[in-house]
């Protein structure tokens, strides 16, 4: 911009930001009438100088607090934890490096302080809870929680395992692992995810930078519960819920129901887990985002389907597509669905499905539209495909759908005595009822009586309207949840 | 000769308008500056928001406290405090932010840094990046912006630094800081990434 117009503008802006608010208009309108560029520029300026000078006050103090707050913690003593250096830092807050000072152990460890602006009570309030739970894991493939406190200012911290490794995915690239190595790590992570679940804590943040491998090659899971200790869900906090979504997960790894607040169960980690499958296999991740603000994340992750892996790879690797097309795409897919009820029903399921493939065994998932894509099939190959194909396939679904009831519902089980007209859905439906149940059950035993309440309603929520049998067992699920969501809403009213 | 008298000095040959004094004294103050911020939170950091101008003052106090220099002396202290403020906080964004990519940021590969982005980008960056370029479009104005919120000093302050009329560094000014917001604002929507 030349000289004298950036003059004339700067004259302009002056002497509208002296004139009462009602006539800047027209005096801008005449000042700058016939230079549209001139008019944007003044009135730009008069917009910033509304709004003040807040925004780069807070911006700079923002960064003094943030300088202020590492060279604070470095070489300071937390407890028997003295901190060595910064060694990440996340939307949760700094990861230190530290050992202990008090000489017991020469074991070192990793310090997760929380960021400042957390909700600090609620935070310690929970982690008494979780810490009971998460300090008992013993898992090869999860890190240890060790310890938490509050440091002199308040901050609390979580001391946990130190594991010096690599993102599962750059470990991959880096050894130049084949495909069916990295399954076989990643059937690791599975076992350690599903160890998890059966203690009912679920993950929530699984992605590559939180499973990292170590010098031994051995996968370990960091950070289990810890998102859960941080952050509320599900409490009407609308701001709370956008933030979690579109900011501070990771939105290449969470699910649909994830980046739109609600709750969260282990669905989301088969989901978060299918999409680190995906990158291990592609390289690639499962969704490309043109901006990260929550609606595009929201748009992207619940409405967009990720492409095949075997596209993806089609690409630049024939020889990967032709590994990946068929059993793999499948099984990746089917643990990435949009809808938690229609992805595995746990993580072991989804490992059992590698561990088929591996073995060259039929895998359980099918195809997504699995009648669509084969009607699209038949039409594309009219002329080639006869009548005797249209009928195996066809026999195909008949039998799978036969064999995978006797599967999900063999005699014995609790819902052995269902009609049989129980399909794969309904099945899986029933089986997540109960894993519902069971959820609410230990949330109840912690007086958690909202997630509690939560559990037995989406149990409840899970028994199909349409299933009308007078069915025994089914009728001590319906009484069981009853009595739970009476015992939970009882417990709500005394605690308020 | 201490510390205290040797800055003394260099604010003097600096009013006088020896221009050599100004990276002198730069030198000097930056560790300084440094010290003293990393030191002043360790004891008085309770809460309340610090502000540049605190720390400015406190180096102030501090370094110059025995030698009483004259008004003058102290307003080009300010201005030149302001400006290392500056330098060490943008040198400290850039460096967490290189440290957010891996610390080797030519080996993380290009799909990893929409993630980092998405965690904090830094507005201290976004500041700085504009005050650069109101440098480039009018100096004056950058340099009376970076006293102001660098250093917290008043437009007569600046206007004994600078020798021109107060009127005019509030003119100034309040181009500046609305040039300086805007660019700001610009830079609070997300980014394009990907």
């Amino acid at each position: 911009m030349p000289h004298e117009k950036w003059d004339s503008i700067q004259e302009i802006f002056l002497e509208a930001a002296d004139l009462h608010p009602s006539e800047r208009a027209v005096f801008v309108d005449r000042m700058c009438s016939g230079d549209p560029e001139a008019r944007m520029e003044v009135e730009s300026l008069l917009r910033a100088d509304a709004t003040g000078e807040s925004a780069v006050c807070a911006a700079i103090e923002s960064e003094i607090a943030s300088m202020l707050d590492e060279s604070l913690l470095v070489g300071v003593r937390l407890g028997p934890y003295q901190l060595l250096k910064e060694i990440g830092r996340g939307g949760m807050g700094a990861v230190y490096l530290a050992e202990r000072a008090d000489g017991q152990f020469q074991k070192q460890v990793a310090v997760k302080m929380v960021r400042p602006g957390l909700d600090t009570e609620f935070i310690l309030a929970r982690f008494r809870r979780e810490r009971q739970v998460l300090g008992r894991f013993d898992h090869p493939n999860i890190g240890k929680l060790l310890d938490g406190g509050t440091a002199a200012n308040g901050t609390p911290y979580i001391v946990m395992e130190y594991i010096d490794g690599d993102w599962i995915t750059r470990y991959c690239k880096s050894k130049a692992l084949g495909v069916e190595e990295r399954l076989r790590l990643f059937l690791r992570v599975c076992s350690a995810v599903h160890y998890a679940h059966l203690q009912f804590v679920v993950h929530r943040d699984l992605k590559p930078g939180n499973i990292l491998v170590d010098s031994k090659g051995e996968p370990k899971l960091l950070d289990f519960g810890i998102c859960k200790l941080l952050y509320r869900d599900q409490d009407g906090d609308q701001n709370n819920t956008v933030t979690i979504g579109a900011g501070l997960l990771t939105p290449q790894y969470a699910c649909p129901e994830q980046v739109r607040g609600e709750p969260v169960t282990i669905a989301s980690d088969v989901y978060s887990l299918g999409a680190v499958c995906y990158e291990l296999m592609t390289g690639a991740r499962p969704h490309i985002f043109s901006e990260l603000t929550p609606q595009v994340v929201e748009q992207v992750v619940c409405m967009q389907d990720a492409i095949a892996p075997s596209e993806v790879a089609r690409q630049d690797n024939a020889k990967l597509a032709a590994r990946l097309r068929g059993d793999l795409d499948t099984i990746i897919l089917h643990a990435m669905r949009k809808e938690p009820a229609k992805r595995y029903e746990t993580v072991e399921r989804f490992a059992d499905d590698i561990r088929k493939h591996l073995a060259d065994e039929p895998i359980t998932a099918r195809p997504d539209h699995f009648v669509y894509r084969s009607r699209k099939f038949l039409r594309r190959n009219r002329l080639a495909v006869g009548v005797g194909l249209a009928l195996l396939i066809a026999f195909a679904a008949g039998l799978f759908s036969n064999e995978l009831r006797h599967r999900l519902v063999p005699g014995g089980t609790r819902w052995a005595s269902l009609p049989l007209t129980t399909d794969h859905q309904l099945a899986s439906q029933l089986q997540r009822v109960e894993l519902l149940v069971v959820l609410g059950d230990s949330y109840a035993r912690e007086h958690d009586w909202k997630d509690a309440l939560l559990a037995y309603q989406q149990a409840q929520a899970q028994i199909p309207n349409n299933l009308t049998t007078d069915d025994p067992a089914l009728q001590a699920w319906r009484d069981r949840i009853s009595t739970g969501i009476a015992l939970a809403q009882q417990g709500m009213n005394e605690k308020k | 000769m201490s510390e205290g008298q040797s800055i003394t000095m260099l604010l003097r040959d600096l009013a006088a308008g020896n221009k050599g004094a100004l990276d002198r004294l730069m030198a000097l103050l930056y560790p300084e500056l440094q010290r003293l911020a990393r030191g002043y939170m360790r004891n008085e950091r309770t809460g309340h928001t610090l502000q540049p101008t605190a720390l400015v003052h406190e180096a102030y106090a501090r370094l110059l406290q025995q030698d009483q220099p004259e008004y003058n002396s102290r307003a080009h202290f300010m201005g030149v405090a302001a400006h290392i403020m500056r330098q060490i906080l943008i040198d400290h964004a850039r460096a967490s932010n290189a440290e957010k990519r891996g610390g080797k940021a030519a080996k993380v590969p290009f799909d990893e840094v929409a993630e980092v982005v998405a965690e904090r980008p830094s507005a201290m960056i976004a500041i700085d990046d504009a005050l650069q370029e109101l440098a480039r479009r009018d100096p004056l104005k950058a340099q009376l912006v970076e006293m102001r919120f660098f250093g917290g000093m008043t437009a007569e302050d600046s206007a004994e630094v600078l020798k021109i009329p107060v009127v005019q560094v509030r003119r100034h000014l309040r181009v500046g800081q609305a040039w300086l917001q805007r660019a700001l604002d610009g830079t609070s929507e997300p980014e394009k990434k990907n």
